[in-house]
């Protein structure tokens, strides 16, 4: 397959078409890369250390200068900052509030609450508060105008 | 932005939505054969008006962090303060030509108040809709 990169100024503007014949077991794998970036982040728990697929994880977030990781069942502690992990989260992961970022994948619904935030309902029924500041930022990587 | 942008942003909006609006006034007046007449020193209070209501914002900074009772006693707090600030405005600066006119100010303020409210989630609704469909098409599947 014949492979082109071109630049884009923004990070926003970054999106990759793949035209092919059908989706081989390749291609998937190639979707997966582009979409959750190298594929996972080292987590702990119960001081062993574990590799945590980023496709698994629902949101991460900062208590107390520790971060956690959560996915539908378990959660895990990062030695990462939370700054530290939006680098090396894949496209669909994004800040919702100063010390939280969700995974896009994993919302089931949003809903806007009066004074501007919004609620979000996770795949495993959790509730997470989007903060009024970081909605355009949501919108932005969704290429809402 | 910063809470003095936003202070200077809001003083603007307001003066400009209490200009807008007595504008309309004037003109239903006029039709109705009451003409009213602005004194020199009224345009000037409408903008120090606008100021002194753009300050109580500060109640409602980072808003989005309380629970819905802080939320709710907030917004009561700051619709009463804008209250008291447009009365007292128009007591001092003599915009008030009798009891009848006061309450008219006082039912466009509850008017307005409620208006920017609805207006601005309605807005945060159009959003929600927009964020919706846009997730129902990269939604993992549990």
């Amino acid at each position: 397959m014949r492979v082109r990169f071109e630049q884009v100024d923004e990070k926003e503007k970054e999106q990759a078409l793949i035209r092919a014949v059908e989706k081989t077991a390749d291609i998937l794998s190639a979707m997966d890369l582009l979409e959750n970036g190298s594929g996972g982040i080292q987590v702990i728990k119960d001081r062993n250390t574990f590799f945590c697929k980023l496709t698994q994880i629902y949101y991460i977030e900062s208590v107390d200068k520790r971060t956690y990781v959560y996915t539908k069942g378990e959660c895990y502690e990062s030695r990462d900052r939370l700054y530290e992990l939006e680098e090396k989260l894949g496209m669909y992961y994004v800040r919702i509030s100063k010390s939280m970022i969700v995974n896009l994948r994993k919302i089931r619904n949003v809903s806007a609450e009066p004074g501007g935030r919004m609620v979000a309902v996770l795949l495993n029924g959790e509730r997470v508060i989007i903060s009024r500041s970081y909605v355009k930022d949501i919108k932005r990587r969704l290429g809402i105008q | 932005m910063n809470i003095t942008k936003k202070i200077f942003v809001q003083s603007m909006a307001i003066a400009t939505a209490i200009l807008f609006l007595n504008g309309i006034n004037a003109v239903i007046q006029h039709f109705a054969g009451n003409d009213i007449v602005l004194q020199w020193y009224h345009p000037i209070t409408i903008v120090m008006t606008g100021i002194l209501c753009a300050l109580p914002t500060v109640l409602l900074r980072e808003a989005d962090q309380w629970d819905r009772k802080t939320f709710w006693a907030r917004v009561s707090i700051h619709c009463l303060a804008l209250y008291v600030i447009v009365t007292g405005a128009g007591w001092i600066f003599k915009w008030y030509t009798d009891v009848k006119s006061f309450i008219s100010v006082s039912i466009i303020f509850f008017i307005v108040y409620a208006f920017v409210w609805l207006l601005s989630h309605w807005l945060d609704k159009q959003d929600e809709k927009k964020i919706n469909s846009a997730l129902d098409t990269i939604r993992d599947e549990e």
